[in-house]
């Protein structure tokens, strides 16, 4: 069983700098979260009394323009961000795709990169040589794998690390926007093998900006704004309220 | 933060620094990966590359005792090995202090994308220098061996003498990791104090050296006091009692306001990367 709960999350952020008036002119746009006086600093409220309660099944998309608050969303569920006020729970093993290839050296060779990438994903060393084999298979890079991932084209690296990361099966998947590698004829490979990572996680938290990749992956969509839920409910609905255009500007939906 | 602080007190902020070690600790792996990754890198693209690591170290040693000997009239034979392991020791101490104010921020990566406890991060600046102490060692071996000064039964204590040593290096390693992530600032301050710290403590010269009024200089230094812990029995010299005790009290109470430090300030650290 897989459960994520937040209760009325908020999330500050303090803008550290000696400049914080000339900054203030800058954040004062229509673009990111809310700005609150806090003494002489200014804080940024990031994320407004959110409350959110996904269980076994629950395909979540995060809508909202660049700054309202998704990535600060996704880092409180995978725990990063502690909430200032309000409380997380997950239950179940969960993994932020947010960079896959965390762990990874470009001086170790391909095969030193499995080992290193699958052990900060939480795996032992035992495991992770087990998983080795499968993950090289499917990474399709043979030969390449003895020589120093420094010497791979980017497109090798991402390979590799999407190999990896998707070789573990988590309950919860976060990611910030959908993550895929590889030239046309692996492309379609990588996306099979993550359609099928994620129909067998239990929760899904997707923030994106792709209408395509929302509506073939996710049943329930949250649209951010400025840090506060401006509406919450099936993808169709709220897709279609968020890309009317103007609709951001109806105040009244505000929830 | 208001609900954080008001069930929060003094015993609160120990357990929760306790359980930040305890997750440290429990991430060994990671540790160790991130530990061996710079000394990787050394190794990865020079034959030598543990020679280059080693060869800073030899060359200030051999030539710190050479001219020193020189100016002061003293037997290499004895300066030289004096200087040897207190410099070895000497690139711990400003070795992880030297890392601490860019420990969190080097890490962001790993903490920004992937919920891990900050003493992951410090446990693989600690390890990191260890696995760079155990190159270092070769040279003081090479130089105690070179000036024939074999080892009695009291250099045994420099085991625990170093364990102190550690101790006393991690806590403040955490502290100014802490601090120095919030205030930027302290990285200069930190790196203008262990410049100090080199000159006023008895790496180089010797504690005999220093005119009786002075005394003071070596007293009030804690870095005096950790290094003769470990380099007197090297060298054939019991410290004295009130040596450990004072060690041991410094590293008692360091780790426990670091525990509360920890505690009261762990969740607004990813605020300040």
């Amino acid at each position: 069983m897989a459960e994520i709960t937040l209760q009325n999350v908020s999330v500050d952020f303090t803008v550290y700098t000696p400049q914080t008036r000339a900054i203030k002119a800058a954040i004062f746009t229509k673009l990111g979260g809310r700005l609150a006086p806090h003494n002489q600093t200014i804080t940024v409220r990031a994320l407004d009394d959110i409350t959110l309660r996904l269980r076994d099944g629950d395909r979540l998309a995060l809508v909202g323009h660049n700054g309202a608050g998704k990535t600060t969303l996704l880092r409180v569920i995978s725990k990063v961000y502690p909430p200032v006020r309000g409380s997380v729970d997950v239950i179940g093993k969960l993994a932020c795709y947010t960079d896959i290839m965390l762990g990874m050296e470009p001086e170790a060779t391909g095969w030193q990169n499995i080992l290193f990438r699958c052990v900060f994903m939480g795996l032992t060393f035992s495991e992770a040589k087990a998983l080795t084999p499968a993950i090289a298979e499917f990474s399709e890079l043979g030969q390449y794998l003895d020589l120093p991932v420094r010497t791979y084209s980017s497109g090798m690296f991402l390979r590799l690390a999407f190999a990896i990361t998707t070789a573990v099966q988590p309950d919860i998947v976060v990611m910030d926007e959908m993550i895929a590698a590889g030239d046309a004829q692996f492309l379609d490979k990588a996306q099979r093998r993550m359609n099928e990572l994620l129909a067998r996680a239990r929760i899904l938290v997707l923030a994106s900006h792709s209408e395509a990749i929302i509506r073939a992956f996710c049943t329930t969509a949250l649209w951010l704004e400025k840090g506060r839920v401006r509406m919450i409910g099936s993808v169709a609905d709220v897709l279609q309220a968020y890309l009317t255009p103007g609709g951001d500007r109806y105040q009244s939906c505000r929830s | 933060m208001a609900t954080q602080s008001d069930r929060s007190g003094f015993g609160q902020w120990l357990l929760i620094g306790y359980r930040e070690i305890a997750s440290g600790i429990a991430n060994w792996r990671i540790v160790h990966l991130m530990g061996i990754s710079d000394l990787r890198r050394r190794y990865a693209r020079s034959r030598l590359g543990q020679f280059w690591l080693v060869a800073s170290t030899g060359i200030m040693v051999v030539v710190l005792g050479a001219v020193w000997s020189m100016l002061w009239k003293m037997p290499a034979h004895d300066l030289m090995p004096y200087i040897a392991v207190a410099l070895v020791l000497w690139t711990v101490i400003t070795g992880a202090l030297g890392e601490a104010p860019t420990a969190f921020i080097a890490a962001g990566p790993l903490l920004l994308n992937q919920g891990t406890s900050y003493s992951t991060v410090i446990l693989a600046v600690l390890y990191r220098q260890l696995l760079i102490f155990l190159h270092n060692v070769t040279i003081a071996v090479l130089i105690l061996i070179v000036f024939r000064r074999p080892l009695g039964a009291e250099a045994l204590l420099a085991i625990p003498g170093f364990l102190l040593l550690l101790l006393n290096i991690a806590w403040p390693t955490y502290v100014i990791a802490i601090a120095s992530t919030r205030f930027r600032d302290l990285a200069s301050v930190v790196s203008n104090v262990l410049v100090i710290a080199f000159l006023v403590t008895p790496v180089f010269w010797e504690e005999t050296q220093i005119p009786p009024e002075h005394n003071w200089i070596i007293r009030a230094n804690p870095f005096a006091l950790l290094l003769s812990l470990v380099r007197d029995p090297i060298l054939g010299k019991v410290p004295e009692g009130s040596a450990w005790l004072v060690a041991s009290l410094l590293g008692l109470v360091g780790c426990l306001l670091t525990l509360v430090l920890i505690g009261k300030y762990r969740h607004r650290i990813i605020y300040w990367l």
